[in-house]
C-alpha cells in the first residue's frame, strides 16, 4: 500500500511511496476477479449442463425424454467468451421437445432448469470471485 | 383488475383480453372457436391461433425487512401458431405492437399495476414439412407488487 512520508523542518514535504506497487496490486486483483468470474461461470455452467441431463433422463419433474439417448448425449457446454458459456444441443427435434408442438406437450427441460438453477448460478459465481479475491 | 389474491390468472386473462381486443383474426371462425386462448388446444382447431400461458414466477425480494409486499416478476409465454412463416411473423409483429402500445394510458398494463414489460425471447419452433405448422414462442414478463 502507498505510504506518506512526513514533513522535514519548516518545509512541508510529502512523499508518497509505493504507487507503482499499488497499481500493480490493483491490476492483479482485477485479473484475479476476471479469472474468478470465468472459473465460477464454468463451474456453474457445468452444473446447469448436468441438471439439463438429469431433467432429460427423467430425474426431475419433467417427463423423461430418452429413447435412443441421442438427445441426452447431445447436451454440450461451449465457451463463448471469458465468463460466458452456452449449454445447448444441436439436435433438430430438441425445439419441439422443449416447446411442444401440435399434439405434443412441451417438456421444458432447458427452461425449467434455468428457472431452478438461477440462484445457484449466482451463488457459485459470487463464491468463486470472493475466493479469487481472497487469494490475492 | 389484477389483484394480489389471484394475480396469476388475472395477468393471463388481462393479456388474453388485450390481444383479443386489439388483434384482427385473419380467418372467420365458426361457433365458439376462439382466436386467442389460454391453453394449448386439445382438439383440432383452425390455425392461426395464439396461446397465452403463465410459465414462470420469481419473487426474490420483498420490499423491506418488516414488509409482506413482494416485488414479483411473472413470465408469460405468448405463442403464435400460424400456417406459414409470413403469417407467423406478421402476427408476432402485431402482438409485439399491441403489448408495446398498451403499456401506459387507459386500460393499459400500467393501469393494472403491471410494470416493466420485458420481451425476453422469440424462438421459432416449426413443424417439419411444407404443411407443418409454424410457431413462434414469444416470452414476455411483467413486474407486479404482490400485497398492495
Amino acid at each position: 500500500m502507498p505510504t506518506v512520508q512526513g514533513t522535514h523542518g519548516n518545509i512541508v514535504n510529502y512523499e508518497v511511496l509505493g504507487i507503482a506497487e499499488a497499481i500493480q496490486k490493483l491490476a492483479s486483483i482485477g485479473q484475479q476477479v476476471k479469472d474468478g468470474i470465468d472459473a465460477g461461470t464454468l463451474k456453474a455452467a457445468n452444473g446447469v449442463q448436468e441438471e439439463v441431463k438429469e431433467s432429460i433422463a427423467g430425474n426431475r419433474s419433467e417427463p423423461k425424454s430418452v429413447d435412443t439417448g441421442n438427445f441426452l448425449n447431445s447436451i454440450q457446454l461451449i465457451k463463448i467468451a471469458d465468463g460466458m458459456y452456452e449449454v445447448s444441443t444441436r439436435v433438430e427435434y430438441a425445439k419441439i421437445l422443449e416447446y411442444g408442438g401440435i399434439g405434443r406437450e412441451p417438456r421444458s427441460h432447458f427452461r425449467n432448469t434455468q428457472a431452478r438453477m438461477q440462484e445457484k448460478v449466482k451463488e457459485t459465481v459470487t463464491l468463486a470471485v470472493k475466493e479469487a479475491v481472497e487469494r490475492t | 383488475m389484477v389483484v394480489t389474491t389471484r394475480f396469476i390468472q388475472d395477468i393471463v386473462l388481462f393479456v388474453r383480453n388485450l390481444l383479443r381486443t386489439n388483434l384482427t383474426d385473419p380467418i372467420t371462425r365458426s361457433g365458439n372457436e376462439q382466436f386467442i386462448v389460454t391453453a394449448y388446444p386439445k382438439r383440432p382447431v383452425n390455425y392461426p391461433i395464439i396461446t397465452v400461458k403463465q410459465i414462470n414466477l420469481r419473487s426474490p425480494r420483498r420490499s423491506g425487512m418488516q414488509s409482506e409486499l413482494r416485488w414479483t416478476e411473472i413470465e408469460l409465454e405468448v405463442r403464435i401458431w400460424a400456417r406459414n412463416e409470413i403469417e407467423r411473423d406478421k402476427l408476432t409483429q402485431d402482438t409485439f405492437n399491441v403489448l408495446r402500445n398498451n403499456e401506459f394510458g387507459s386500460g393499459s398494463s400500467n393501469d393494472e399495476s403491471l410494470h416493466d414489460l420485458q420481451i425476453n425471447s422469440g424462438v421459432n419452433v416449426d413443424e417439419s414439412g411444407v404443411q407443418g405448422n409454424k410457431s413462434k414462442v414469444f416470452t414476455i414478463s411483467y413486474k407486479f407488487m404482490v400485497g398492495v
